[in-house]
């Protein structure tokens, strides 16, 4: 196999690796979130048979309003923890670029035995985008529900201005990376 | 030279084949919580498209003429009687001539999923089979009324408490072999509804809750 073609592979591989978290954090927060909004609110809800969803089954509401409601705070909840893995990978690329880390940062790091902390701009690059991408398509999830009618607006707006501000910011990073690239 | 070539093949197809499946393990991993949200996402009541409930169909007064057959009926009286109340229609394919396993348990609670009625089991036997046998558990301030339909557009009745037959005549049939009127199944009370025939049938099972 030639040289290009294995990292291609390897490339993919990581890919997949980087992305069972956010996977797992966004169903996790899913089901999490709903299960405290019927606990903590006491909605009256239900398990039945469901013509057009996809596993068959749903869970009923016996008010739009219950309905909207639990939909609009999970997907919120849902977008929160994407948004929040999405602040750590930056922070990551701020702070533990093997590249860009502060020589200071670098000695604490030794002197607490935490230097495997430090990564690589590629790897960093690549969690920043598998993020990104779960960022986007969860905002565009939310947003559809939106105007299907199941979250609320503000929700839908929101969510819409954190990911572009997020965006803003990876092009910024990105952008002082090739500049520091440039540079050396 | 040309054995060399060959793995040389097979390897490049298997790599193509690992990176395709990576590729497809990679956009699965971005689809699959957006599934699984979709999946969770609420639905209100009233959109369920699973069971549509019509109102009650039949309940009669009158007694059998002396061949044993009801004339049509009105349901007037069963408003009356009982109040307005939902009721589920389960049509029922049987054949009577091999023995069946059906699930019409799991059919029955699926269709009446806000009933407390349990316990609901059948059998086949030999010459005459037994559609199913439950028991009221609702709550006593709640009416269970049962009406067994026959095939053919027959005016429906009701059965009895304890055993109640649909044979080939296209009646329900007491345990006395006379046709039955009316019937609530009283809180706790139990009944079993059989039905004998020679041919393939269809038999229309209606449920109805009285809703104060």
């Amino acid at each position: 196999m030639k040289r290009t073609e294995q990292k291609d592979v390897r490339l993919i591989y990581d890919l997949v690796d980087v992305a069972i978290l956010p996977a797992a954090l966004m169903i996790l927060s899913k089901v999490l979130s709903i299960t405290a909004i019927n606990y903590f609110l006491g909605l009256d809800w239900s398990v039945r048979s469901v013509a057009n969803s996809v596993f068959s089954i749903g869970l009923v509401y016996n008010s739009a309003e219950d309905a909207v409601l639990v939909s609009s705070y999970s997907n919120l909840f849902m977008f929160v923890s994407v948004i929040a893995g999405c602040m750590v990978v930056t922070g990551k690329s701020l702070l533990l670029n093997h590249r860009r880390a502060s020589p200071y940062f670098v000695l604490k790091l030794a002197k607490y035995d935490l230097l495997h902390l430090l990564k690589s701009s590629f790897h960093i690059y690549k969690e920043a985008f598998v993020w990104t991408t779960f960022l986007i398509i969860t905002t565009v999830y939310i947003f559809v529900s939106f105007l299907l009618g199941m979250t609320y607006g503000w929700v839908a707006t929101m969510t819409l201005l954190f990911t572009l501000i997020f965006i803003w910011i990876m092009v910024q990073n990105i952008e002082e990376e090739l500049l520091f690239n440039n540079y050396k | 030279m040309q054995s060399s070539k060959f793995i040389k093949k097979i390897n490049q197809i298997l790599n193509a084949s690992s990176e395709s499946f990576l590729l497809i393990a990679l956009i699965s991993l971005f689809a699959f919580p957006i599934v699984i949200a979709k999946s969770l996402e609420p639905v209100v009541a009233s959109e369920e498209s699973v069971v549509s409930i019509p109102t009650i169909i039949h309940y009669t007064d009158k007694t059998p003429d002396t061949n044993g057959q009801f004339a049509s009926t009105a349901n007037n009286e069963s408003q009356n009687v009982l109040g307005a109340f939902n009721s589920v229609t389960i049509d029922r394919m049987l054949t009577l001539d091999e023995e069946i396993l059906m699930s019409f348990d799991r059919v029955y609670q699926k269709v009446l999923p806000d009933l407390y009625v349990l316990s609901v089991e059948q059998a086949p036997t030999f010459k005459k089979v037994r559609l199913f046998s439950l028991k009221n558990e609702l709550p006593v301030d709640k009416k269970f009324y049962i009406s067994v339909t026959v095939p053919d557009g027959l005016a429906s009745v009701v059965g009895k408490q304890k055993n109640v037959y649909i044979n080939d005549k296209k009646y329900v049939l007491g345990t006395d072999d006379l046709p039955t009127d009316g019937f609530i199944l009283k809180p706790n009370e139990e009944i079993s509804v059989y039905i004998e025939s020679s041919r393939t049938t269809t038999t229309k099972l209606v449920f109805g809750v009285k809703v104060d």
